[in-house]
């Protein structure tokens, strides 16, 4: 960014004044409806527009939002859930039972391609018994379904049926029940929030705003000179500045954040166990993580302090003897300085987001040491839409990087399950799939987590990914702004109790 | 520390005798500083014993809490030794009415009762920490599907025991340096809503910074080259500030502030390298943030700072193991979420 960009930053006219939360998101949202939900800049948005049936309080124990009471059926297999009454869209619209029903029945189907299909995958069908009670019928029995309601709802009343559309309208005009109203995407790409007036609580911030600050080194100096409230993310490089400084404070706060390189499975080649095993072994990813900034290698597809995290399983080492052999085992043959398949150099196309956080740094050195050792790196940097079309909808890359950051749950499947919605490597394992399935229906705590650590062993070992690190993660937030409690996910959770001087 | 910048060479006098232990301990790498013996060894020893007890303190809470929310839930299975193990814990820390809502009397399973005499036996000085097997699980129980392994519910209390039988004097401050900067952290009374408690600590510790800002800068104007290096190399003021910051914290958490705990904690934490200990870092400072987290609702944050302890405090596994369960049980019935 150039320095008038940045002066013009400063000085935007977005007024500072007691009650505007101004924070920084690196690419504001293109697309504000929860059923389509990817990227963790929508589900920020979304935490401030939306409300689920439940919800988590500070201890982040279930306690009940949109829902009033619930109760569950001797069988386990049906709940009735009662919900408020005082409950209006932003729009005014009294907020009912055929809300829930059209959302979940829209989740369910599969002309909708909710990327949160998975999320209501558990419930057969929703029934209104009244303008303010659902049945929910489950295909299996269920212990304490209300931990699984956490899904927003969106308003029946502005869709015109179903199946919902990506390019639905209601993308960039959306209307929740949420502690905060969209009042307007405006020109320089930020959003702005306001209060909803009828909701049932008070909040301490009148006014929200999003500003997209594309260029992250900008961000912890638009804190610094008060253009900005909160910064989600602190980059590793700003820590030591804005620790110094007295007007901000750091909350360091718990993410399930890891950075992989994906192979595409479907690619011939790349199905080759051996050769993935090659590849990652060229990669010195200490070498990588030293400019990005502090975190821990990962083995697998948990971090270190996760109760799932395997620490029998040894990080990846770069070691080139290793890569010779397996590229050989694997059916390729070096000719001269480079790595050949019937008599053609390697060439492999690793795509990544535009928008994450130290790209550049990481694909350049990435590129760097794979053409050392004889593969030939082309990078794609992808802009959001690219990345959806290329990634999430038509898997077309051979390799690509990227990030994937779970709330406590830590739920993989749909990232590792033949059948996942998320699963965009094209890993298929039966062993998995089962590992999965018993690590989920499993009643024991102990079980469960036996099972899930015997699952990154076997992900490990299979390499379907190269996992590289967590990061540590930091918000920054003004002094102004007392009260902060940081939900470790979706960060604004608890945003309506925190306030502003 | 004012006299020390003024006139370093009183400091390298003072640290020559025993260099090597200076720097341990400088390092908080207490365990280096005791072998090193001298004055180090003895200030090391209180700040192990400082330690130990804070961890003894969250493995029982993490105990209580696993109990507590695993019976809430209906399903706290009763062919097992965890319901015992609970009590075990609960008694052990002198938490006696706690303790009387669980099973008690003599341990039904063999190896338990024996790991028990083991521990009285090291704790009242006839056997040696070293006695005790280094490994978890104490006891495993097959059951369907797998095994529930329980760790030793007793053996960090016996490490401040040991601590404590091995601390002969314990020294007014166990830092050399931190005793006159002159700054004292006044805490403010304790509000009522937690948060807010947290908030009032943090401006606290704010006040305190700012006149910290204005003692280094007058302190660095006042010293030498070999003074100013000192304060800058060493990180002199940053350490006792941490070292101020944790101490507090350690004590709030004792009165049930954790909010505030959390915190004098996160202030005190050297952002630049939050995953090692170091000059700024102390084991305890993680061993409190952990127990703060829990005592917050937030078992899944506790183990990010236990998970710093692991490899170089080995007997933080067991703890890490019952936290490591109570997150897999508060999430047993959640489906997840995840985002790019």
């Amino acid at each position: 960014m150039t320095r008038p960009a940045v002066l013009a930053l400063l000085l935007l006219p977005l007024v500072a004044h007691a009650g505007n939360l101004r924070y920084a998101e690196d690419q504001a949202p293109a697309l504000l409806n929860p059923v389509y939900g990817s990227s963790m800049a929508e589900a920020r948005a979304s935490e401030l527009l939306f409300e689920g049936l439940y919800t988590d309080d500070q201890e982040l124990a279930t306690r009940p939002s949109l829902a009033e009471s619930s109760e569950l059926m001797p069988d386990r297999l049906s709940m009735i859930v009662a919900l408020r009454t005082d409950v209006t869209w932003h729009d005014g619209q009294p907020f009912t039972a055929d809300d829930v029903v059209f959302t979940i029945t829209a989740m369910l189907d599969k002309g909708t391609a909710s990327t949160e299909y998975g999320r209501v995958a558990w419930i057969k069908s929703a029934e209104a018994l009244d303008a303010h009670r659902v049945r929910l019928t489950f295909a299996r029995p269920e212990l304490h379904p209300e931990d699984k309601l956490f899904f927003k709802i969106v308003p029946k009343h502005l869709f015109s049926g179903l199946p919902l559309k990506r390019g639905d309208t209601f993308r960039t005009k959306p209307v929740g029940t949420g502690p905060w109203r969209l009042t307007q995407f405006n020109e320089d790409n930020s959003v702005s929030f306001r209060k909803h007036g009828d909701h049932r609580n008070s909040t301490g911030i009148d006014e929200v705003t999003l500003r997209e600050v594309a260029d992250k080194n900008y961000q912890a100096k638009l804190i610094l000179y008060e253009s900005l409230e909160a910064l989600v993310r602190v980059l590793p490089r700003d820590i030591a500045m804005l620790q110094n400084n007295r007007k901000v404070e750091l909350y360091p706060y718990q993410t399930n954040s890891w950075w992989y390189v994906g192979y595409n499975l479907n690619r011939p080649g790349l199905n080759n166990p051996q050769v993935r095993k090659a590849i990652s072994a060229l990669v010195d990813v200490d070498a990588l993580l030293a400019p990005v900034g502090t975190g821990a290698r990962v083995s697998g597809p948990f971090v270190p302090s996760s109760p799932y995290y395997n620490h029998d399983v040894r990080l990846t080492e770069a070691d080139a003897d290793v890569a010779d052999a397996a590229f050989v085992a694997g059916g390729l043959s070096r000719v001269g300085e480079a790595w050949t398949v019937a008599g053609k150099p390697v060439v492999l196309t690793l795509v990544a987001h535009q928008s994450l956080e130290s790209v550049q740094e990481v694909t350049i050195n990435l590129q760097s040491q794979l053409q050392t050792a004889g593969i030939r790196l082309e990078v794609q940097f992808l802009d959001d839409a690219a990345w959806k079309e290329r990634v999430w909808r038509n898997h077309d890359f051979d390799l690509m990087l990227s990030q994937w950051t779970f709330d406590r749950n830590e739920d993989i499947r749909e990232q590792f399950h033949s059948q996942g919605t998320r699963n965009f490597v094209g890993y298929q394992s039966p062993e998995v799939d089962g590992l999965l399935d018993k690590a989920r229906d499993a009643a024991d705590p102990f079980v469960r987590k036996a099972t899930l650590r015997e699952l990154h062993a076997k992900i490990a070992t299979d390499q379907p990914m190269l996992f590289l690190w967590t990061l540590d993660s930091y918000a920054a937030l003004s002094v102004k702004v007392k009260n902060v409690v940081i939900h470790p996910f979706s960060f604004f959770t608890f945003a309506p109790s925190w306030t502003m001087k | 520390m004012a006299e020390i910048v003024k006139n370093p060479e009183t400091f390298t006098a003072y640290v020559q005798s025993s260099r090597a232990g200076w720097i341990a301990l400088h390092s908080n790498d207490w365990r280096g500083a005791v072998a090193a013996g001298g004055d180090p060894a003895i200030r090391a020893e209180a700040e192990l014993l400082r330690f130990h007890r804070v961890l003894a303190a969250l493995d029982t809470e993490a105990w209580q809490r696993l109990g507590a929310t695993w019976r809430a839930q209906g399903s706290l299975p009763a062919d097992s030794l965890l319901a015992w193990f609970v009590g075990a814990a609960l008694s052990d820390a002198g938490r006696d009415t706690e303790a009387a809502e669980w099973p008690t009397g003599a341990a039904a399973d063999a190896a338990v009762a024996e790991r028990k005499v083991l521990h009285d036996a090291i704790r009242n000085g006839t056997a040696r920490l070293t006695d005790l097997p280094a490994g978890e699980p104490l006891v495993r129980e097959v059951v369907v599907g797998g095994t529930r392994d329980l760790p030793d519910p007793w053996r960090l209390r016996t490490h401040a025991r040991v601590d404590a039988l091995n601390t002969v004097a314990l020294p007014l401050n166990p830092h050399l340096f931190s005793g006159d900067i002159g700054l004292p952290l006044t805490l403010p009374e304790r509000a009522t809503d937690g948060v807010a408690d947290g908030d009032a600590c943090r401006d606290a510790v704010r006040s305190v910074d700012l006149e910290l800002d204005a003692w280094r800068q007058t302190a660095s104007a006042a010293a030498n080259d070999d003074g100013r290096a000192l304060l800058d190399d060493l990180r002199l003021t940053q350490g006792a500030r941490a070292r101020l910051l944790v101490d507090r914290a350690a004590a709030v958490l004792d009165t049930g502030r954790a909010h505030c705990a959390l915190a004098l904690g996160q202030l005190a934490l050297d952002h630049e390298a939050p995953r090692a200990i170091g000059a700024i870092n102390s084991p305890t400072l993680f061993a409190v943030v952990a127990s703060a987290q829990l005592q917050v609702g937030r078992p899944r944050e506790a183990l990010d700072a236990l998970d710093v302890l692991a490899a170089d405090w080995p007997e933080t596994a067991g703890v890490d193991e019952t936290l490591n369960t109570l997150v897999v049980l508060q999430g047993m019935d959640r489906r997840g979420e995840s985002r790019e």
